[in-house]
């Protein structure tokens, strides 16, 4: 509780902010209820198979995809599993051979945020909330993207949110705050990741656009395709696509995730198709890729209590997920990792009405709760990814996977 | 008796202590942020209106009803 004489002080800095607040709030509201058809789940079709997928011996990796739902705990997987396919089916993310949990706690609190979450799956550190691909300290760390690169591989990010949000910005940026999403964006670009997939669009255009959410005269835009990228805002100009650096950005905001935007699964099949064929900095022979993958608004769904928006959201994910398993049942060197950045809302699974098959959601907050994750692997390695382990202990494993060391590793 | 709106930003990652039609005291506490406080209480006493999450910043946008 706020001793009394601090109260005026708090009460002047709520005046100072509520213009603001009148000013972004509408849109804000009106972002997550585009014009979606939330009961129409039709877009997805349930596994038939439900035995999980083979265990493979091959030990050498040259992919790794790395699939990211936002706000996913294990309720909120049952909840879309039923719904998709029964009690007895079983969701694409369901079907693999290795499981485990993962315990999300940050630097400074038991219940993260995406920023310390996606930092510690990121760079092997635990951080403070809001802070991103730094230490407490403030201390840069490399991420295990960043790593990779390094070695000479190909690299992407593929996301619903703009790829300035959190959990992207923690792979290939270093700022003490998930604010700063201009800031963010310049360093995706200098980063040089080839793909670059998501929303956000407003933070790569000059304050001059009257789109732009920048303060400076910066076109990332520009810069971007100088750096050798090719810039994409649309579905069909993405089907053409023969660039090995891809920057595509389909709102000014997050995306709507309802045509005619691209799918995440759609989205994550047009990443594995440049990433592979990037070549490796001593010519033909293809270095391998790091590919992250959010499905970011299951997170949003369940802040507002919304048990439709969060089996429709969980179901576009596993989506991605099925596009990513099938590349790497084709390929046989791509390790997939599919797990969560935290859990929100608290859900748990109650009978449900007499009059409807379906559980009852029952929401015990709004906010992030601090209960472990699931983690699920399939291909070369995932075996390590077996049993409860820290978020942090995630990008060491596939450094150790990928040989890269020392990891985690402070960047000087 | 007039009445004003008074909006507040709170970090969307911790539990909210308020919900739509609870009458709050100026100083109350919002949400179960433990490392500080500061923006995470109400500058005013009134009810709360309206409480929406706004998915860009990460945050729940609270409208207190304060009677003036």
């Amino acid at each position: 509780m706020v001793n009394r004489s601090d109260a005026p002080t708090v009460a002047a800095t709520a005046v100072l902010i509520v213009t603001l607040v009148l000013v972004s709030l509408v849109p804000a509201a009106e972002q997550f209820s585009a014009q979606i058809k939330v009961d129409d789940l039709s877009f997805y079709q349930a596994p038939i198979a439900t035995a999980p997928y083979p265990l493979v011996n091959t030990k050498e990796i040259r992919n790794v995809i790395l699939c990211i739902g936002d706000g996913m705990g294990l309720s909120q997987i049952t909840l879309a599993s039923i719904k998709a396919g029964g009690l007895s089916g079983r969701l694409c993310m369901e079907r693999m051979p290795v499981t485990g949990l993962v315990r999300t706690y940050s630097a400074n609190s038991r219940v993260t945020d995406s920023a310390a979450a996606g930092t510690a799956m990121a760079t092997g550190i635990k951080t403070n909330n809001g802070m991103i691909g730094v230490a407490p300290s403030e201390q840069a760390y490399q991420t295990i993207l960043e790593a990779a690169k390094a070695k000479g591989m190909a690299t992407g990010l593929v996301v619903t949110s703009t790829i300035t949000h959190a959990t992207p910005a923690s792979f290939a940026s270093h700022v003490t705050s998930r604010a700063s999403e201009a800031a963010i964006a310049d360093q995706l670009i200098a980063n040089g990741v080839n793909v670059l997939f998501g929303g956000g669009r407003k933070y790569f255009l000059p304050k001059s656009d009257p789109n732009s959410a920048r303060k400076d005269d910066k076109d990332l835009i520009a810069e971007a395709r100088q750096a050798g990228y090719t810039y994409v805002t649309a579905d069909r100009k993405l089907r053409s696509i023969r660039s090995s650096h891809v920057l595509g950005l389909f709102q000014f905001d997050a995306l709507t995730t309802a045509p005619p935007e691209p799918s995440l699964a759609s989205l994550t099949r047009k990443a594995i198709q440049v990433l592979r064929k990037v070549k490796g900095r001593s010519g033909n022979r293809r270095p391998g890729f790091f590919l992250m993958v959010e499905g970011s608004q299951i997170d949003w769904a369940c802040h507002q209590n919304d048990p439709k928006h969060a089996i429709r959201q969980t179901l576009l994910f596993d989506q991605a997920v099925q596009a990513a398993v099938d590349f790497a049942l084709r390929d046989g060197h791509t390790l997939v990792i599919v797990t969560a950045d935290h859990e929100t809302g608290g859900l748990t699974l109650l009978e449900g009405s007499k009059t409807s098959a379906e559980p009852g959601a029952n929401w015990s907050t709004k906010g992030h709760t601090g209960t472990p994750v699931p983690i699920g692997a399939m291909g070369p390695g995932a075996a390590v990814f077996a049993g409860l382990q820290e978020n942090t202990d995630i990008p060491k494993k596939i450094a150790r996977l990928l040989g890269i060391a020392p990891f985690p590793r402070p960047i000087e | 008796m007039r009445t004003e709106e008074t909006i507040l930003r709170v970090d969307a990652t911790y539990n909210l202590t308020v919900k739509v039609g609870d009458r709050v005291r100026r100083g109350e506490r919002l949400s179960q942020k433990r490392e500080s406080t500061a923006l995470s209480v109400t500058p005013a006493a009134g009810v709360i209106k309206s409480i929406q999450f706004d998915p860009e910043h990460h945050e729940f946008v609270i409208v207190i009803a304060t009677a003036t």
